[in-house]
């Protein structure tokens, strides 16, 4: 398989909910694309709405995260989608749910999609290496005009099938150094801020406690919100050459 | 409600109808169908067996395809496979991966969403439904009832029969088919995620985080109409398959018995389930 040296693909950062809404130049100046957005938690659309037009004045290329969503969810979604559809940076939305696919394409907005981490997993095995496994669906996507997959992974080495040319038609972006290991809906900053809360009386409230804690550190792995992570630091030395279907790099602070 | 249950052997399949399932399912042993291990999978010869026993009996089969784990070469083996189960009788497929969904619009089956392909909002429901042929859909454990009510709605609208998981016997808070905590490829890795140490899994295992689906949810479901539910831990020995189906009957059985007590009260007859179901199993004779 070919490589590409380290030159020849685009870097972008991963900004949190704190470092939008609190946004410097000099963090992206590095940067050619800024990933903002609630990648993985619904409970933060609505503050992503009411901070929307600050996205206006990033001076990059966005790519907007966007993450699995239930009804209540749908007309902020709604409304997010057609603000940022009109922006003229915003060059590319991620999806981890295929309701907001549909939702775009009931909204009629041209807008590039892309296939988040969440839902990925649909797609790709991470076993030693970068496994792509279910060429039907890759080509079904291809033919909704969706060609671009992001992913988090311990190790950039990718296994394709041989003579599966659909492959060559799509393109992968790798996020270091976080792996999202197990992603919850009832997020564990929430259950602990609700003390009445229990297993027979849940009540889906959220209070943003996310974004009042800092990440907290379970041996090597990490609970932000509502997803446990794990921090690969040695892939930063992998990142040298890289398989040519790996075009772009994104970086979490 | 009705009751779908696995079966991993041909000896299961009386049992598990006694016990009182009204349809069964199976994933298929060294093939790349199936989202489950190849333990609790059946060979082909066993397939073709059970759809014949079931059949006998009275019951419904269906075929767990909701892997999504097939290179290119495997991926047309699994099609003949499906299609092979297909001739031989099997009544529904049960499917995540939207290429094997778009295979199959075009062949005379009845298709189940798999809970590996989460639906979460109607929009989700509505591509599907308007992109493929679906006639069952099985909600994740982690939406709630009342966020499921108009998934439920549409359902009943466009004749898709809905299911849920029996809350007692499956339910962890990570969202299913996208968690590598339990999942062997995140232990497969070349930079491998050891055991977390107790004080780490006890934060973010599955015993610390509530349950969306628990018995509260589970009479909602009931009063909103869901058509089946479901028992599926392949890896259970048969005789625990079988305690587990008997005790989903008893719930069920329940359920209709407080209803007779209380028709027009169904806060009272909530309160009375929910405060009474769990400490049944194990300690009701069944």
């Amino acid at each position: 398989m070919k490589c590409m040296e380290k030159s020849k693909f685009e870097s972008g950062i991963k900004l949190n909910f704190n470092e939008f809404i609190n946004y410097h130049k000099n963090i992206q100046d590095n940067y050619k694309w800024v990933y903002i957005g609630p990648e993985f938690c619904e409970n933060l659309l609505p503050l992503y709405l009411k901070y929307i037009d600050i996205i206006k004045s990033i001076k990059k290329n966005i790519c907007f995260l966007l993450p699995p969503f239930t009804d209540k969810n749908t007309t902020v979604l709604k409304n997010i989608l057609l603000r940022i559809a009109s922006y003229k940076n915003v060059k590319e939305i991620t999806i981890n749910d295929f309701g907001t696919f549909w939702l775009v394409k009931k909204l009629r907005l041209n807008i590039k999609i892309n296939i988040g981490r969440y839902l990925s997993k649909n797609f790709f095995v991470l076993k030693h290496q970068i496994s792509l496994d279910d060429p039907g669906s890759i080509l079904f996507l291809k033919n909704l005009d969706i060609k671009r997959y992001e992913l988090s992974t311990t190790h950039p080495k990718i296994s394709l099938p041989s003579g599966v040319d659909i492959y060559k038609a799509i393109k992968l972006t790798l996020y270091t150094p976080y792996v999202d290991v197990g992603i919850t809906r009832l997020c564990p900053l929430m259950v602990k801020g609700n003390q009445n809360m229990n297993s027979k009386n849940i009540d889906l409230s959220c209070n943003y406690e996310c974004l009042k804690h800092k990440t907290i550190k379970l041996n090597k792995f990490l609970l932000k919100g509502n997803v446990i992570y794990k921090k690969i630091t040695c892939i930063q030395n992998k990142l040298k050459k890289l398989p040519e279907i790996i075009d772009r790099i994104i970086h979490e602070l | 409600m009705k009751i779908l249950s696995c079966v991993t052997s041909y000896k299961e399949v009386e049992l598990i109808k006694n016990a009182g399932a009204d349809e069964i399912y199976f994933g298929l042993s060294h093939s790349y169908l199936s989202n489950a291990s190849n333990h609790g999978n059946v060979g082909l010869k066993e397939a073709k067996q059970i759809i014949n026993l079931a059949h006998n009996l009275g019951l419904k089969v269906h075929l767990a395809a909701n892997g999504n784990c097939f290179n290119h070469i495997r991926y047309q083996d699994s099609l003949k496979i499906i299609k092979k189960m297909i001739d031989w009788g099997i009544n529904g497929v049960i499917v995540s991966s939207l290429g094997l969904l778009n295979e199959l619009k075009d062949i005379n089956i009845t298709i189940h969403i798999s809970s590996v392909n989460p639906i979460f909002n109607l929009q989700y429901l509505d591509f599907l439904n308007k992109n493929f042929k679906i006639s069952r859909i099985i909600l994740p454990n982690q939406i709630s009832s009342n966020e499921s009510r108009n998934i439920i709605e549409y359902c009943k609208k466009y004749r898709i029969e809905t299911e849920i998981f029996f809350f007692k016997f499956f339910g962890c808070p990570y969202i299913n088919g996208f968690c590598y905590l339990h999942a062997s490829p995140m232990n497969c890795m070349n930079y491998s995620v050891k055991t977390p140490p107790k004080k780490t899994t006890t934060i973010i295992s599955c015993h610390n985080i509530p349950r969306i689906l628990n018995s509260k949810s589970f009479i909602d479901f009931w009063f909103m109409g869901v058509d089946y539910t479901k028992y599926g831990t392949r890896t259970d020995p048969t005789h625990e398959k079988v305690k587990k189906v008997k005790f989903i009957k008893f719930t069920l059985k329940y359920i209709d018995e407080l209803n007779k007590r209380f028709p027009n009260n169904p806060e009272k007859l909530k309160n009375i389930f929910v405060s009474t179901i769990d400490e049944m199993y194990g300690k009701i004779k069944i």
